[in-house]
Order: structure tokens, then C-alpha cells, then sequence
């Protein structure tokens, strides 16, 4: 079973977190902290499976962003490996080509008309800060230095 | 009117959305936590508005908060407003909030049961989906018990999306209410075969979570399964399946051995490596399963392990550890199907990626022999020095030593070797496990005496180069190792060769650096090696040098004297003394060398760890017995303590008292041992293999380790273990060489023997011989060892409630096979009434149950008619089938039944899923019979399939049950087994059911429902069915309203009771604005919404239509439980009329029992036994004579009434228990003769007890 989703960018800050479980938020954040340091340590080499006190944690890099999905012993790995790229390939439909700043600004529920940054002065600006990263696919847009989810996907 | 709405949108225009917040925040790096208070500020200030887009817009900036992190509990009712709107985007604002943010214990749930109820029924399917959605994050018990019934509803929906939803929810709603499993359990099954693959897929996952839990309870859904894993392309559904299955063939073989063939075909074909990879796992889940005498399963293990073979060496690292995570499932079983791939293994450890480097070593544990120890251990040496981080280091040492000292040293051919590693070692900088080295290096120095030499020299070396080691020693723990040079090198101090030298090593000022309990072994040692040295010295003709080491440790001792850490100044200003006194007798010329050492005469021997306990207790030593006479009030208890109602019951405890038999000890010893555990003076013993006891204690019996030193090494300076593997492989040659030209000998001796029994190929395991012989201390375990029973279930374990068996509802799903009483709760307004006098009671009770009792008893004789010919029927079918199976044996192999089976020539090819109908489907274990097996054993299958048919028939027939619906054939082996454990869940689970009718006033239902119960409960049908019963009592009442309250604990918050409260419009008029509110104790208060005064009322959330009733609950957070206690309190509310409306008000007073505060909470005998002895509990006990009423209703009233569960019924004994909100444990003995019932109890809190009792009197009292 699934027990939490998480979204964090390469600094280590929650974009979206979605617990099935309820998680005190002391020990929530605790959690996130434990999950983050556990999994960005990681290189790109090595295996994308780490046990976490009773849980299995299965992340997936694309580009700046990780998603870190928190399942019970029990499941199976290459199937929520593969459930994350489904998520993501949802997410990159839905926003056609998914960055890390669609996921921070569209956590409202329901579709919004309007994209709001997609033109907007300030986040171009946000975005020439962003560093590029050695990993992420960097492809610079006329809107500023958008950051693209990489789609790795191993055929499986 | 419009310019405020103007207004309200202008207002909105300005407010924040979320959007804004969120860029504010990122705005804000510096100054954040301030930006986002001054937020929460505004979205305060949003709420308190009457617009419901300002609220939702509100709530859908705090639910992102809360995701930062902040606390947002305080807006929970305003997300319960926001729930409420009519509006979908609002609503699902509100649903998202609730999902992230509610919890079990947020009071205001409470509030939202109606609305989700109404949400659940809307007819915009996406207003159900949102509901359904939120629901599942914050189901409470409460919510799944009233809303069970709704969602089972929705299980059939027209639309699939909502169908998908309410199957997956309904896991979270069994597991807050267990009961409903039951009941929902026939359509779930069905969702099995839904047309819609989402709501398939969805299904499958419930029950597969469900079923890991519980599996028995699910075998008879394995040919179902079986039949969709045949036939599912879906990848997800399929490694649900399997992993199910996985689960399942544990408890069925049978079933394990069906599974293999479509399984391996599944591994050959499939290309989704998360599907082949549950394949894999699975299938050594049921060959673990599988006894060893399985041949023909090689191939199946050679097929996984090819196949993980592959997976490991595929270029994805995710593979890679996936599959050395599985090949060390295999390793468990089949250790040598592994030990072939050492050389992939090896090459693993090489691996840039740590975990999958931590998994190879895992592997390696299992793979090293005799014969490649030394190189393995080389190989992971290597990787030692190259290791960059520490904690991968560390792991490499711990299993390298892991590795070595495995089972005794079983694989060590060479001590010496392992010396020289263990001294290796202690070069690792900065690692955390130099205690696991030192404990390594004595164990070995004791335990293997012919290394001692050896060993001292070594630690010799290290104490001289005790500066490498303690470079900065504080933060390193490989000083640790020193503690056990030095200890060595003064104990075993008649090997070293240059005693003094060591001795000034031990003695440098740079010593006193070193943490306490290495300085005090070092003095201690210290004195140990000055009395050799002095022996040897004084033997020379020169008393100078004697001398001179004794002021040598004059000198330097005093160092250690000023030491900070206690023991080593008291060992070191003791030995300081001895040494002056020493001095001055030399100074004598008095020979003290033979008195000095003398101090330390006698060898120290290796003792097992469990020696302690061998000591035999002497004859006529009770150990049990008192030594003094035990203080008198708790004499009864201690003597037998299992009996503590004693005096009461001498039946009971009789036979227990006098056969202080075998068991008893062994219990007493048990218990023993538990306290031994909790002891922390206690000297524990580790656990180790089984051995006989031998009757001489003491060092005798340890075995004398008799060592034949072939290779005497004097290897100078810190050695280097790579020559001892050279040196070994020399050995092994030369003897192997030796070994040859024996055998040629003996061969020519007796050509025309038996046959070579030597091979002399490659060399095997035996043909090793260790270069030490080696007797290692055994250990022992004491004659009583009992393989732990620790039951490995949580008891907290949320599914354990669900091990219910479903077994009869899956079996005739034609049929309705579930009592009245396990009906879902239907929602229907909790009809106000007053309890019922007993007298009318018992007319309503009689006059229920004589119509329906009647009936049932025909419709079972016609029943039992229909059986017995359904009996024959399938007989005659079996037979037939018994028949063709003779005829044609493929026949049966896959597919069964009336239909026609597809022909196979190859045995191995048959997958036909079991099409067959849905009462053949159920008969687990024909279906299992039918299994696929060589042709060989045809005959043996006829017969195994002609075993299983009748088994289950005799079962039933044999069964204690008369339950109508009793289905036929279908009682398997497991669920017998199991009986006694779920009998009494049944009993609870009525118990609770009926309580749960009784609120709902279905009054035709209670005969049924008691009449049931007694049949269920597989007790005698004599006994009368129950009457009615209602826990509401009367509140307050007047000629506009009436109210009647129960009070029940909260599971969750021990400080917390709920208070539900029907109120009852007994008028012509419409009450609303109604208000309740209570004068607060000290010790009980009425939960409030925060912000509101300690005094202001709570408004009661609906309004009351005439002659409606409604039902409200409070919160009350109460200190002490122990005291009954009431509180005043009023009920204000509006009457309207047509024309006229007047405020009234009513006096109430609430009256907490001490009843009230208990929880009925499972127990089982051997807890409650526990619980009793453990002497915490003070008794007290109540007579109450006159009750006319059948015992069993006497244990339900007490059951109902006082929230008690059985434990155990012996005739007109029963034993109960209940467990207070503050986790009091209350423990009840029952008695009844005649028409006097004596109650004894006991309780961690006297007072409670005493009032609980109080209570049971007054409860019978009114009977």
C-alpha cells in the first residue's frame, strides 16, 4: 500500500506531499527531512530503492524534482517505479510539458483558465536564478529558463 | 441587499488566492514564518465572512499551509462549512482540506456524517467521487459504521468511476469497522468479475490487502483467483494476484503446486520485469512452502535463479538490487542453487552503488565455505581499504566477522589467520565496531587455547603500538580493541616473550588518555604481568631487576590513582599499596614472586552463557517455595496464582492445585523467566544450540580445546593475513598430496573392495582439515527451552479484527446466509424512547419470538430435506467425475466440472482456468485435487481426490451448527481449526451488532437476531433468545421534548467520553434554535468549539419538525474516572408555531456512571490469566440474590449494560473483562447457582471497581 507521495525539488523543499495515512505534522516533518536526506544523497548510479524504517521508499529524478513514494514492505518496487512515471506522464498531458513550478503553483484543486507565470515577468526572473543542474535536461525557452521534467523511462 | 453583495465581491477582488500566497512566499525567502502569520491573519479574518467563495478560497490557502507544515486543526470547523457547499468547486475544496487535515480524533467529524451521507447519495457522481475520496482519508469508526451501509449501496452504482471508488474505500471502512467485512463481503466478491477493469482491478486490491492479513479466510477465493490470473492481461491486477497467491500457499500446498506451472510460464513469457519479479518472489514463497521432498522442483529454483541472474546482471541498478534482494529469499532454501553464482555475487561487491553492494554482502554470509573463507574474506578485505565511506565500512567489517565466527567458527581452518584479520582490522580509522573486534579477539584467545601464543604476541605488538591506534581515540572506537590486548596479554602473560617490555607499554603516561574501563583493565593487568615478571626475575640470581620493576610501577601508578573515573583509582591505589608492601619485602630480601602471583593463580574458563542456569537445584530445594511465611493478605493469591477467585470456585481450582504437574512448572518456570527478563541484574543468557545437560557443573564439562600446532608462525611485526592464505593453500596441497598416496595405498590394498569411497577430484567441504584441531566451547540451553510462542501479531494490528471467516457467505452466494443481526446498520432516525420496564420487556420478548421460532423450525426440517438431497447429488456428480477421471486423466487435470474441458496432450501445458459453477468453485479442495501431477502417480490422485470429497461432508455433518443457512461441503480443515478463536469474535461482534439495533429501535428484528445468536455461538439451542435492550436512558423530559442519552468512552482519547443525546419533538410545533449546555465540574467538561466561553451553550446542528427525532453527540473531557458523577445542565430551544414562537428551556441532569467509562475490549484467556497474576489487581466482590433470569442473559446484560466482553464460559462460570478509557483493567468472575449470582472482580483501581459493581447491583436490581 501506498502511504504517502512526495514531491521535493533538489533543495530539499516539499513541493506537494499527500499523505493515505494520517502523520502527525511534527512527525511529518520529521519524515520529509528523514525522506529527503535519504534519497537526494543519492547518485544518479545507484538504485532508486532505499529502506526507511518500516517503509520502502521509491523515488524517481526528473529533472529538479523527485518523487518519493512511501509504500508498505509488501509491495511490489518496479510497480510503483513505473506508477510514478504513469503520474508523471499524467501531470506533463495535463500541463503539456510539466515543470517543477506548474506542480508549486497549481496545487488548487480544479481546472484554472489561466497559468498564472507562464508569462510572468517575476518567475522568468526566478527561473534565469535557478541553477542548471548537471542532470536536468535543460532547454531554455523563450519564457525564461524553464525547467523540463526529464522523462527517463526504461521500457519495461 | 445587492450593494452588500457588491461589496462582498469587491472584497474578494482583493483577497488573496492561492496562487498570490504561494508567490508571496516565494517572495519572502527571508523573512517567511512572518509573511505567512500576517497570512494566517487574513485568512482568520476570511473566514469569519458569511461568503462561502471567501471561506473556500480561505480553506484552500490553509490546506497549503498545512502542507508546509503548519497547524491548521483550529480551522476545522470552517472546512466542515466549506465541505457542506452546494457548490462542486467549493465542495471539493472542502473534501481536499478535510482529506489532508482530519484525523480520528478531530471532534468535529462528528458533525459531517450527515452531509458525507448526503454527498455519497447526490446525483452528480462527482460530488459521490469527492466524498468518497475524503472519506477514505478520515474514516473514523464512527463514520464507517453509519456509513457502511451507503457505500455497500454505491458498490453497485451505474457508473464504474464511482463502483472503482466504493470498493476501494470499503477496505478502510472494514478496517474501522471489522463487523461490516460480513456483510459486504458477497459484493465485493462480485466486483471480482465487473465488467469495468477499474473496478476489477480495484476489487482484486482490497481483497488482496485484505487477504495478506488473514489468509485462511480466503483460500476458497483461490480458484476465482486462480481463473482471473489465467486470464488477466493486466499487468497491475496480475502482481496482485500473485503476491495473494504468495500469501495463500503457506497455508494450502496443494495450492503451491497448482501454481507453479502457470506461474514459470508466466516468468518465460512475460516482459515486465515487475511482473516477472513478483513471479519469481512468489514462486520461492511456495517452494519455501513446498517440503524439500521435491524433486521435480529443481527445475523451478534453476529457473529463478537463472532468471535473477539476469536481472542482476542487467545494466539497471534497480534490477540489480532487486535481484540480489531475491536471491536472498532463495539463499534461506536453497543455499547451494545460489552458492553457484558466487562469482556474479563477488563481482556485485564491486558495484558503485552502496545498497546494491549491502545486498551482495547479505549474500555472501550464505555462500562461504571452508575451502573459500580465506579468499572471500580476502576479497572483502580489499574492498575494506578502498571503502570511502565509513558506514559502508563498517558494514564490511561487521560481516566479515559475521562471516568468520558464523555457527561456532564453523568455516575457520586457521585461528591464526583470523587473528591476524581481526588485527587488520584495527588499522580502520574512525570505525564505530572496535568493541566488536576486541569481544572477537577474546572470545577466540579463550576458547581456542593453542592459538593463545599466538594471539598474546599479537596483542603484545598492538599494546606497543597503541600510539597508531589512538590517534584521536575519543571519537574513535577502535581503542576498544586495546581493552582486550591488554586483558590478553596479563591474562595468557606466561606466553609473552618480553614481559617487561609490554609491561612499560602498559604503563606509559599516554594511557591515562584512554576512556575509564580501558585504564582500569590496563591497571588490573598491569598487576597480573608484574607478578610474572617478578617470577622470572627473581629466579635470577640479581634482586636488582626485581627491584627496579616494582619502583617501576611505584612511579608510574600514581598517574592512575588521580584518575577522574572511580574504578580505575580504586584498582589502581590498591595495586600501588600491594606493590609498596611488595617493595619493602624485597628491600628484605624476602621471596614474594611465588605469593604475588598466587593473587592470580587459576586459569579463567570459557563459560557458556547459560552455564548459570545448568546449576541443578538440589533435592528438596523448592525454589517456589516461601521462605518466610508470606504476608497473610496476599497469601491466596501467591500460592495459586492462577486461581485467584479461589475461594469462590474451589471446582476450578482444585485440579490445578493438586497436579502441580509438569505443566505448572513449566508455566512457573516461564514465568521465571519473564521476570529474570525484566530484571536488569539478572545475568541474561543468550540463546544457543540445544544441548543435553550434563550433571556436573563447573568447568569439567567444557570441552579442552586439544590443538596440534602444524604450522608454527612467528611472523615478526603486525602480520599479514594474505601469507596465511598462502601458506594454507601449501597445506591444503601437502595434504591433499599425503591424502592421494594413502588412497593410492588403500586402494592397492583392497582393490576388490567396496569401491573408492574417496574421490579424489576436486577437493570437497570434508576433505578440509583443519590446521588447528579445534573443540569450541559448546553452548548450552537449559532441558526446558521452549521455542518462543511469541505471537508474532501486533496486538495492535488493525486487521487482526478482520479475521473473520467468510467462508459460508462465499460458499452459497445464492443463498443469504447472514444473520439478521449482521446487517449493516441502515440509517433511520434514532426513535426517542424511553427504556422499556422490565415487565413489558419480557411480554414484547415473548411475543416476538414465538411466531419466528415456530417458523424456523419448519423451514429447517425443509432445509435439511433440500441438503440431504443436494448431498447426493453433488456424491453422484463426484463420483462421476471420480469415473472419467479413471478414464481420462487429462481431463481433469486443469478445468473440471459439467462443461467441457479443453484437451491438452502435455501435461505441462494445461492452464485452463476452472470454469465451473459457483458450487463446484467452492469446493476448495477438489479443486485442489485436481492439480497437475505426473502421470505416474494417477493412481495415487484418485485416491487423495476420493480422501478429500467425503472430509468435508463428514465435517458438516459432525458440526455442532443447526443454522439453517448452514451451507453443506464447505467446512475445510482451517476454519475448524480456527473455530474456537472466532466463535468468540462472533459473540462480540453480536454483542455489538445488537447493541447497534437496539439504537435503531428494529424491533421485529430482535427475536431473529437472538434466536440467531445462541445457534452461531455453537451452544445449546435451550437457550431462550435475548430480550431487547436499549443503554438509553431518560434525560430530561417535558410536554415539547424528550431526551434520552447513552455515554460511551472513546477508544481514542483516554481523557474523552462522547455523550449522544436523541432528542425527541414530542409537540405539534417545530423546535429549533435549540441549545445544550451543561454547568461544568472540576473534573468533567463539555467540549466547546474553540473560542467560546467556558459557559456558552453548544447549538444542537439540526432543527426538530414534529414528532421527529434526532440524535446529537458531546464531547466531554473528564480527569478521573473512578467516581460516577452528575452534571446539571440545560437544553434551551425555540417553539415555533404558525403564528407564535416562544423560547423554553429544560433541566437535565447528566449522570456519568463509572460504567460509562469502560470499553468493551476483547480478551483472551491467557492475557486475562496473565493479567491476574501479576498480582497489580486489588479484588472486591458483590452477592446478588433473587436473579430470575437464564445465565447467558445474565453475562449479556452484564456484557451490554456494562461494556464488559466474555472471555470464557465454563457451564455457570464466566470469566469477563472490560477495560476502562485510562486503560484501567477490570476482571470479572461470574458465578450463578440457583438464584443468587456472586460476582468477584478485580481492578487496578478499587474505587472504580467499587463503583462498577454498584452499578451491576443496580442493574439487576431493577430486573
Amino acid at each position: 500500500m501506498i502511504r504517502f507521495v512526495l514531491l521535493v525539488n533538489r533543495q530539499g523543499q516539499t513541493r506537494l506531499s499527500r499523505y493515505y495515512q494520517p502523520v502527525e505534522l511534527s512527525r511529518r516533518a520529521a519524515l520529509e527531512a528523514d525522506v529527503v536526506r535519504c534519497c537526494l544523497s543519492r547518485k544518479r548510479d545507484q538504485c532508486s530503492f532505499v529502506e526507511h524504517r518500516d517503509l520502502k521508499l521509491v523515488y524517481r529524478q526528473y529533472a529538479a524534482l523527485y518523487i518519493v513514494v512511501g509504500v508498505t514492505d509488501a509491495e511490489n518496487e518496479l510497480s510503483i517505479y513505473e506508477l510514478v512515471h504513469n503520474f508523471v506522464e499524467v501531470l506533463d498531458k495535463y500541463f503539456s510539458r510539466v515543470s517543477e513550478l506548474d506542480v508549486s503553483y497549481h496545487v488548487q484543486p480544479g481546472p484554472s483558465s489561466h497559468h498564472p507565470g507562464r508569462d510572468d515577468p517575476e518567475r522568468t526572473h526566478r527561473g534565469d536564478q535557478q541553477k542548471p543542474s548537471p542532470c536536468s535536461s535543460h532547454r531554455p525557452r523563450q519564457d525564461g529558463g524553464r525547467l523540463r521534467l526529464q522523462m527517463t523511462f526504461h521500457s519495461q | 441587499m445587492a450593494l452588500k453583495i457588491v461589496k462582498g465581491s469587491i472584497d474578494r477582488m482583493f483577497d488573496k488566492n492561492l496562487q498570490d500566497l504561494v508567490r508571496g512566499i516565494r517572495n519572502h525567502k527571508e523573512d517567511e514564518a512572518k509573511y505567512i502569520s500576517t497570512c494566517i491573519d487574513e485568512i482568520k479574518q476570511e473566514l469569519k465572512q458569511d461568503n462561502i467563495a471567501v471561506k473556500a478560497n480561505a480553506v484552500c490557502k490553509l490546506t497549503y499551509l498545512q502542507m508546509l507544515g503548519y497547524d491548521v486543526s483550529w480551522a476545522a470547523f470552517n472546512i466542515v462549512e466549506v465541505m457542506s457547499s452546494s457548490k462542486f468547486t467549493y465542495k471539493r475544496i472542502g473534501y481536499l482540506a478535510a482529506s489532508q487535515c482530519f484525523h480520528e480524533s478531530t471532534d468535529v467529524i462528528m458533525l459531517t456524517t450527515n452531509q458525507i451521507r448526503k454527498d455519497l447519495s447526490s446525483p452528480n457522481q462527482y460530488d459521490t467521487g469527492v466524498a468518497l475520496t475524503g472519506l477514505s482519508c478520515f474514516v473514523t469508526p464512527d463514520l464507517a459504521r453509519d456509513l457502511a451501509n451507503d457505500i455497500m449501496t454505491l458498490m453497485s452504482h451505474t457508473k464504474p468511476y464511482i463502483r472503482k471508488k466504493a470498493v476501494l474505500i470499503m477496505y478502510k471502512v472494514f478496517l474501522k469497522y471489522p463487523e461490516s467485512l460480513r456483510p459486504a463481503f458477497p459484493r465485493l466478491k462480485e466486483k471480482l468479475e465487473d465488467p469495468d477493469p477499474g473496478v476489477q482491478s480495484a476489487a482484486v486490491n482490497v481483497i488482496c490487502e485484505l487477504a495478506r492479513r488473514n489468509p485462511k479466510n480466503y483460500l476458497s477465493l483461490a480458484p476465482l483467483f486462480f481463473k482471473l490470473m489465467t486470464s488477466s492481461t493486466n499487468n497491475w491486477v496480475l502482481i496482485k494476484i500473485i503476491k495473494l497467491f504468495g500469501a495463500l500457499t503457506p497455508l494450502e500446498p496443494r495450492l503451491g503446486k497448482k501454481l507453479i506451472e502457470p506461474l514459470t510460464n508466466l516468468i518465460h513469457s512475460t516482459s515486465a520485469m515487475s511482473l516477472l519479479y513478483e513471479c519469481v518472489n512468489t514462486v520461492i514463497a511456495v517452494l519455501i512452502s513446498l517440503s524439500s521432498g521435491m524433486p521435480n522442483h529443481s527445475a523451478s529454483i534453476q529457473l529463478c535463479v537463472q532468471k535473477l541472474r539476469i536481472l542482476i546482471e542487467d545494466s539497471d541498478q534497480n534490477l540489480k538490487y532487486l535481484g540480489l534482494l531475491a536471491m536472498s529469499k532463495i539463499l534461506k532454501t536453497h543455499p547451494k542453487s545460489v552458492q553457484s553464482h558466487k562469482d556474479l555475487i563477488l563481482q556485485c561487491l564491486d558495484d558503485k552503488d552502496e545498497s546494491i553492494r549491502l545486498r551482495a554482502l547479505d549474500l555472501l554470509y550464505g555462500m562461504v565455505s571452508k575451502k573459500n573463507l580465506m579468499e572471500i574474506v580476502k576479497k572483502l578485505m580489499l574492498h575494506v581499504d578502498k571503502a570511502e565511506g565509513t558506514t559502508y565500512r563498517d558494514e564490511l567489517l561487521t560481516k566479515i566477522i559475521d562471516i568468520c565466527s558464523q555457527s561456532n567458527y564453523q568455516y575457520i581452518t586457521n585461528f591464526e589467520w583470523y587473528i591476524s584479520i581481526l588485527v587488520e582490522l584495527t588499522r580502520l580509522e574512525g570505525t564505530r565496531h572496535g568493541h566488536l573486534i576486541a569481544s572477537q579477539m577474546l572470545d577466540v584467545a579463550i576458547r581456542v587455547k593453542a592459538i593463545r601464543a599466538f594471539a598474546v604476541a599479537q596483542m603484545a605488538t598492538l599494546l606497543d603500538n597503541a600510539h597508531l591506534l589512538t590517534g584521536n581515540m575519543q571519537r574513535n572506537g577502535i581503542c576498544e580493541v586495546l581493552y582486550a590486548a591488554a586483558w590478553i596479554c596479563g591474562e595468557f602473560s606466561e606466553h609473552l616473550e618480553n614481559p617487561m617490555q609490554t609491561l612499560e607499554a602498559m604503563l606509559r603516561p599516554k594511557v591515562a588518555t584512554l576512556p575509564g574501563h580501558i585504564q582500569a583493565v590496563y591497571v588490573q593487568n598491569a598487576a597480573k604481568l608484574f607478578a610474572t615478571v617478578l617470577k622470572s626475575q627473581e629466579g635470577n640470581t640479581d634482586s636488582t631487576a626485581a627491584q627496579e620493576t616494582s619502583q617501576l610501577m611505584i612511579d608510574r601508578l600514581p598517574l592512575f590513582v588521580q584518575s577522574a573515573n572511580l574504578e580505575v583509582q580504586e584498582r589502581a591505589s590498591c595495586i600501588l599499596q600491594l606493590v609498596k608492601y611488595i617493595q619493602k619485602l624485597q628491600q628484605k630480601d624476602v621471596e614474594v614472586a611465588e605469593e604475588v602471583s598466587a593473587l592470580f593463580a587459576g586459569e579463567l574458563n570459557p563459560v557458556a552463557p547459560k552455564a548459570q542456569k545448568k546449576v541443578p537445584v538440589p533435592e528438596g530445594l523448592d525454589l517456589d517455595a516461601w521462605i518466610n511465611e508470606p504476608p497473610s493478605e496476599s497469601e491466596s493469591e501467591d500460592e495459586q496464582p492462577k486461581a485467584i477467585f479461589a475461594k469462590e470456585e474451589p471446582k476450578h481450582s482444585r485440579p490445578r492445585h493438586t497436579e502441580v504437574d509438569e505443566k505448572e512448572l513449566a508455566r512457573r518456570r516461564e514465568a521465571r523467566k519473564q521476570e529474570q527478563a525484566n530484571n536488569p541484574f539478572y545475568i541474561k543468557a543468550s540463546p544457543s544450540s540445544q544441548k543435553v545437560y550434563q550433571d556436573t557443573p563447573g568447568v569439567e564439562h567444557i570441552p579442552v580445546v586439544q590443538i596440534d600446532l602444524s604450522v608454527p608462525l612467528k611472523v615478526p611485526g603486525l602480520p599479514m593475513s594474505d601469507q596465511y592464505v598462502k601458506l594454507e593453500e601449501e597445506r591444503r596441497q601437502k595434504e591433499r598430496a599425503e591424502k592421494k598416496k594413502k588412497e593410492k595405498k588403500k586402494r592397492k590394498e583392497k582393490r576388490s573392495g567396496r569401491g573408492k569411497k574417496h574421490d579424489s577430484g576436486p577437493e570437497s567441504e570434508e576433505d578440509i582439515t583443519p590446521a588447528h584441531m579445534v573443540d569450541i566451547v559448546t553452548e548450552e540451553m537449559p532441558e526446558n527451552a521452549l521455542p518462543s510462542d511469541d505471537d508474532d501479531k501486533d496486538p495492535n494490528d488493525p486487521h487482526k479484527a478482520l479475521d473473520i471467516d467468510l467462508d459460508n457467505l462465499v460458499e452459497t452466494a445464492g443463498r443469504r446466509p447472514l444473520a439478521d443481526s449482521e446487517k449493516l446498520p441502515v440509517r433511520a432516525h434514532r426513535a426517542a424512547e424511553a427504556p422499556k420496564s422490565p415487565a413489558e420487556d419480557g411480554d414484547a420478548e415473548s411475543a416476538a419470538t414465538q411466531a419466528p421460532k415456530k417458523k424456523s423450525g419448519k423451514e429447517k426440517r425443509e432445509k435439511k430435506k433440500d441438503k440431504d438431497s443436494d448431498r447426493k447429488k453433488s456424491k453422484e456428480e463426484k463420483k462421476k467425475k471420480k469415473h472419467k477421471h479413471e478414464e481420462k486423466e487429462e481431463d481433469l487435470l486443469g478445468g473440471q466440472g459439467d462443461e467441457p474441458v479443453v484437451q491438452s496432450e502435455e501435461t505441462s501445458e494445461v492452464a485452463v482456468p476452472p470454469t465451473s459453477t459457483s458450487a463446484e468453485v467452492s469446493d476448495l479442495d477438489f479443486w485442489l485435487s485436481n492439480a497437475p501431477v505426473p502421470s505416474n502417480t494417477q493412481k495415487a490422485t484418485t485416491v487423495a481426490a476420493a480422501e478429500a470429497a467425503p472430509v468435508p461432508k463428514l465435517a458438516s455433518g459432525t458440526a455442532p451448527n443447526s443454522e439453517p443457512d448452514e451451507p453443506k461441503d464447505t467446512e475445510t480443515e482451517e476454519t475448524k481449526s480456527s473455530k474456537h478463536k472466532k466463535k468468540k469474535q462472533k459473540k462480540e461482534k453480536e454483542e455489538k451488532e445488537k447493541k447497534k439495533k437496539k439504537k435503531h429501535h428494529h424491533h421485529h428484528h430482535h427475536s431473529d437476531g437472538g434466536g440467531e445468536e445462541s445457534v452461531q455461538n455453537g451452544t445449546v439451542e435451550e437457550e431462550e433468545p435475548l430480550p431487547p435492550m436499549s443503554n438509553y436512558c431518560l434525560l430530561a423530559e417535558n410536554s415539547y421534548i424528550k431526551m434520552v442519552y447513552d455515554i460511551q468512552g472513546n477508544l481514542q482519547d483516554g481523557s474523552q467520553v462522547v455523550v449522544s443525546v436523541i432528542f425527541e419533538n414530542k409537540c405539534d410545533s417545530f423546535l429549533k434554535s435549540m441549545e445544550f449546555n451543561v454547568l461544568d465540574s472540576l473534573n468533567s467538561k463539555l467540549q466547546r468549539p474553540e473560542g467560546s466561553g467556558p459557559h456558552d451553550g453548544l447549538t444542537v446542528p439540526f432543527q426538530l419538525p414534529p414528532g421527529v427525532s434526532n440524535e446529537a453527540r458531546f464531547v466531554f473531557t473528564v480527569q478521573s474516572i473512578v467516581m460516577p458523577q452528575k452534571l446539571k445542565g440545560t437544553l434551551t430551544f425555540i417553539v415555533k408555531n404558525e403564528d407564535s414562537s416562544t423560547h423554553e428551556k429544560l433541566d437535565f441532569k447528566l449522570h456519568f456512571t463509572c460504567t460509562s467509562y469502560l470499553i468493551t475490549t476483547p480478551c483472551y484467556s491467557d492475557a486475562f490469566a496473565k493479567l491476574l497474576e501479576s498480582g497489580d489487581l486489588k479484588g472486591s466482590s458483590v452477592r446478588l440474590e433473587g436473579v430470575n433470569m437464564p445465565f447467558h442473559h445474565l453475562l449479556a446484560r452484564i456484557c451490554f449494560h456494562h461494556h464488559f466482553s466474555v472471555v470464557e464460559r465454563i457451564d455457570s462460570c464466566a470469566s469477563m473483562y472490560s477495560r476502562s478509557i485510562q486503560g484501567h483493567h477490570v476482571c470479572v468472575l461470574v458465578k450463578t447457582s440457583g438464584q443468587t449470582v456472586s460476582i468477584d472482580a478485580k481492578c487496578d483501581e478499587p474505587t472504580l471497581l467499587g463503583n462498577v459493581l454498584d452499578e451491576i447491583k443496580q442493574t439487576f436490581s431493577q430486573c
